[in-house]
Formats: C-alpha cells, structure tokens, sequence
C-alpha cells in the first residue's frame, strides 16, 4: 500500500505556494496589504480549485472504496445495524481528511478524532454537560432580561460548532476554514453520490457487461 | 591593539585614550548610517568594551564605509518590507554581550582595528560636529535613538521605536510601529511580511481604525469568497444573513453525507460479489473477441496497457508517471471503447487471483507500462463510469 500512498500523495494539483507571490506586495505604493492577506484571497481560490478538480475526485473515489472494503471485511454484519453507516460516515471524514493532507484545521481535527464509539455512555455524557451550562445560564439572568450576543457572533458560534476543529478559532479564520470545509463536503457529495449510484445501481452484472459491450 | 594604534601613528601627539576616542567617535558616525548601534549600546563604558564596540561596529563599516551615505535616502518611510531594497550589507554579526566573546573579539580588535586610525584621521573633521560626550554609553544611545527613526529593523532599543516613530507625521509608521514591535524579533530571524497599510484619502488615520479597517476587509473578502460558493448567496447582504446561509449550507451538506454513506453502508455486502461477477462476464466475452486488437496503437488503450504485460510501452516524458498509473486505474475499465476492453482482458483472465491482489503489485506493473501520450482525455469525463468503477473495486 505505501506505493499507493506515494501515488495518491504526488500528483498534487498544480496549486503553488501562495507566500511566494509575496515580493509582488511592494509593486503598489498606494495601497499595501499584509502578505498574509493577499495569501487569503490566492489561497481561497486555490482550495476552491483543489476541490473542484476531476483528479481529486477520483483519488477520492479511490481511497474511498479502499476503506470500504476494509470496513466492509471488518464489520461483515447485516446492514440493519446503525453503527454501520456511522463507520461509514467516519470513514468518509477520513479520507477526505486525507485528501485536505492536514493544511487546514478542519481536517487535522478530523483525522485526530477518535473513531465513534458504539456505546451508550458517550451519549450520555455530553448531555449532563449540556444540561448544566444552559441551568446556569439561565439562574444567572435570571432579574434582568436575556441578554443575547451579538447575531453575528451568535452565527459564527453555531458555524465554529458545525466545522470540526474550530471550536476556538477568530472569526475570519473560522471563515477560511468554512471555505475549505464547504469545497471538501460538495466534492464528498459528488464522490459518494457516482459511488452509491453505481453500486446500487450496477447491482446486476449483466446488465454492466452488457453496457461494457454495447 | 593600541600597539597597533601607536604603530599607525603618524607622529601625532595624540594619547592613547585620544585616539580611542577619535576611533569611538568615528565609529559612532558610522553607526548613524548603519543603524547597528544597538549593538554597542548595552556595553558597559569600561576600555575593554570601547574595543568591543569598536570591533563589533568596525567591521561592516570597514567593508562598505562608502556606501553608508546612500542608504539614508532608503530610510524613508516607504520603507518597505523587503530587505533587500535598503540593504546592500551582509545582517551586521549579533551583538555579543557574554564575557566570554568580549575576549575574542579584543583578540580580534587587534586585526581588524588596525585600518582604523586611518579612516579615523580622515574623519576627524567630521567628528566634532558629533556629540562630544565623553560617557560612550549615552553617546550610543542619543545616537541609536536618531538611528531607529530610519531604521525598522533594530532588534534591540524597542522601547526607543514607538517614542520616535510616533513623532513622524505618516501613517504607517504610526500604524506599523505596533505591529513592528509585537514583530520585530520574528522579522529578524526570517524574510519580514508586514505591509504598510496607508489610510486612504478622507478616511481616519488613526492607527485602530486602520487596523480594523484591515481587519473588516479580510472578513469581507472572505465573506465574498464564502458568497460563490454557496447557492443563493447573492440576493443577501450582511454578514448575519450570509451566515445563516452558510451554516443552512454546511448543515445540508453534512445531511446529506450522512444519507449517502448510510446508502453505502447497505449497499456494501454487495462489494465483493459484484467484482468478481462483473470481473469474470466482462472477461469472458472478451476473449471471443478479436485478436487484431491485441496491437497496440497509440490510440489504443491504456486502459489496455494497464493490463497487457508484453507492450513495450514507454513512459512519456511529459506527463508524470504517477498521474498516468493513476489514470491508468480510472481508465482501465473504460466501457466506452470496448474493444479496448477486450485486447485488454484476455491477457489478464488467467491469473485472475492477481485481481485481487496487492495494489502495490498492480501499480508497479502501471508504472512500468505506462503510456502517457495515448490517454484520451474523454477518460477524465465529469462522472465516473459504471464500468470505471467496478474495474477499480478490484483494486
């Protein structure tokens, strides 16, 4: 497999290092930014095309079918289960992790998640800790009126819990990270669709030999 | 060195400590220009430091002394972050303040003083319009003070930064001169990336609103960004409704990930069966199928080189070998031109257990027979093909 790897990993998408464009920041007198903000806007567009590219796709599709298998040999139990399809889910994340090769936060923290764990006592932990901050929330504001944040912060609160890893990241980092994330789920979505419809829909291998022949 | 001092004497009756201190002063008109006086203001006013300091200073004044003058001119305050606009010299040497290293560089001070005296009596004139303080300490001080006006990149004498670069009138020394000092260690040690942020015409040129201006506009920029990416962005304005969008988005899409791979998951068990059937009904028929397929044309497959072990196929030399072998495994099974199917099958329907074998042995055969130039590009098509796919499963 470590050929495999070493395929996978090298055609990378002809995407540069954006801090080299650095020594063009002096070219305008007038206005100057950061190197670290043009970096921004060239790396955004870069992750754009990164996702979007055919080739990573395919890669994608690739490693994805490799881990199902392995998750497949590993858990040969009837579908019926519900851990089934989260070790699905998980192993999806993965490789899509994988794919980001740990230059974003989101996919660090991916990677660095533990597998899901099939028993109840996780579920039940997270819900006492919940239970409590909302209590104390409310016995603190109890006399005067609910005072919310801001709506904005409020928003990129709920988006920082929804991108995996940016629980504690500064608002226009969390909005490059969510860039990123939203690229890599839109060519998941691609992927797992053509994967789905094709093994759920070639389920007849006549009907695939008569189409490679036709 | 004041053997070599007296040694270079051309007959003066100049004393000892006199000439060192026309050599301190020369020095320290030199530091005006270089900017490097940091390095000698934390000498203690002791001889054994004038020697250090005139060491320390001396020898990239003595490489380019007549350069000096004309980087005044690049202190300006378009000063910009590249180092190599103002600076024809080599980073001056780390100002060494240990005990250990004043040792050798009075052992040094005795090679590289010797020059000295001769540039010093040529600048002698020159000196007296200098401060004629005898304490060397706050002489290097006033001096290092006038000097970090024009020079960013003091390391040391940070405090002296924001006390005179405030007095300029300019923006972005006012703007900078914070981020300068959070950064100025980190600008030393690699290529410094900050900016000058120049405050546009009828807006506010204090230094806080200038950094938030930057920073609303990264958030906007970014904000743009997010807008292309998710649908039905356009119509909102604001960053409030945006986010809502974009948090409807990231949601939907998680749904949806979550739906297919519970539809992976039942369609699984069909994995392995679905591969070894679709492997043996395409192969089969394959091998009724014409021999005259078997030649390889440029036009022919690569999906059928992936497989055909006796084309003497070479690498192309444009195209990266591994995106080929990696082309290879998409096109392998390419369903549309059939008969390359075939040539490509019957070869490999013997040892049909290689199918199922290590990756490692797959791609290394790819490597070897890899034909770059012959891959049409109608391989790369937006979906995967049904037969693509299944072909791969055998990976």
């Amino acid at each position: 497999m470590a050929s495999l790897e070493s395929i996978i990993n090298a055609p990378e998408p002809s995407t540069n290092n954006p801090e080299t464009t650095s020594p063009d920041s002096d070219s305008n007198p007038n206005k100057r930014r950061k190197i670290g903000h043009r970096t921004v806007a060239a790396d955004a567009s870069l992750n754009h095309l990164h996702w979007t590219s055919q080739s990573e796709q395919q890669i994608y599709s690739i490693n994805l079918l490799r881990t199902l298998r392995h998750v497949l040999r590993r858990n040969p139990s009837p579908s019926t289960t519900a851990s089934k399809p989260r070790q699905v889910r998980y192993a999806a994340d993965r490789v899509l992790a994988a794919a980001a090769k740990g230059r974003t936060r989101w996919s660090r923290a991916i990677l660095s998640s533990p597998p899901p764990f099939n028993n109840r006592r996780m579920l039940h932990k997270k819900a006492p800790a919940a239970r409590k901050k909302v209590t104390g929330l409310r016995s603190m504001r109890n006399g005067t009126e609910k005072k919310k944040l801001p709506a904005v912060q409020r928003k990129a609160r709920v988006l920082s819990r929804l991108v995996p890893g940016c629980r504690k990241l500064s608002f226009p980092n969390l909005l490059e990270e969510a860039t990123d994330y939203i690229s890599a789920l839109e060519m998941q979505v691609r992927a797992m669709t053509a994967l789905a419809e094709l093994l759920a829909g070639g389920g007849s291998p006549s009907g695939l030999a008569g189409e490679s022949l036709s | 060195m004041l053997h070599c001092l007296n040694s270079n004497a051309s007959g003066s009756e100049m004393t000892v400590l006199e000439r060192q201190r026309a050599t301190i002063k020369w020095q320290h008109n030199n530091n005006h220009h270089q900017g490097y006086s940091s390095s000698s203001s934390p000498s203690p006013s002791s001889s054994s430091s004038i020697s250090l300091v005139q060491v320390q200073s001396s020898s990239p004044a003595c490489l380019a002394a007549g350069a000096w003058p004309k980087l005044d001119n690049n202190f300006l305050m378009g000063f910009t972050s590249s180092p190599s606009s103002g600076f024809p010299l080599p980073p001056p040497p780390p100002p060494t303040t240990s005990a250990a290293s004043f040792d050798l560089n009075s052992a040094i001070s005795r090679t590289s003083s010797c020059p000295l005296p001769s540039l010093a009596e040529g600048k002698e004139t020159t000196t007296p319009n200098n401060k004629r303080k005898t304490d060397k300490f706050h002489n290097t001080k006033v001096v290092a003070s006038d000097n970090d006006n024009k020079d960013k990149r003091v390391k040391v004498a940070a405090p002296n930064d924001s006390a005179t670069v405030g007095k300029k009138g300019t923006q972005d020394c006012g703007d900078n001169s914070n981020k300068d000092n959070s950064k100025v260690s980190e600008v030393q040690n690699q290529k410094p990336d900050y900016i000058h942020v120049r405050a546009r015409r009828g807006q506010a040129t204090d230094s806080h609103s200038l950094a938030e201006r930057v920073r609303r506009e990264k958030i906007s920029e970014r904000m743009k960004f997010l807008q292309d990416l998710v649908p039905g962005c356009n119509k909102i304005t604001g960053k409030a409704g945006m986010l809502d969008e974009i948090i409807n988005y990231v949601q939907s899409l998680q749904r949806q990930v979550e739906f297919l791979s519970m539809k992976l998951a039942a369609v699984n068990p069909r994995l392995d069966f679905n591969m070894d059937d679709l492997f043996t009904r395409e192969v089969f028929p394959a091998c009724a199928a014409s021999f005259p397929a078997i030649e390889m044309s440029p036009n022919m497959a690569n999906p059928a080189s992936y497989l055909h072990f006796n084309s003497s196929q070479q690498i192309d030399a444009g195209i990266n070998p591994q995106d080929i072998s990696l082309r290879r495994t998409i096109s392998a099974p390419v369903s549309a031109p059939e008969t390359f199917l075939d040539s490509s099958c019957f070869t490999q329907t013997l040892p049909s257990s290689t199918w199922e074998g290590d990756f490692q042995n797959l791609y290394s055969v790819a490597f070897d027979q890899a034909r770059a130039a012959s891959f049409p590009s109608q391989l790369f098509t937006g979906l995967l093909e049904p037969s693509n796919l299944k072909m791969e499963m055998e990976m």
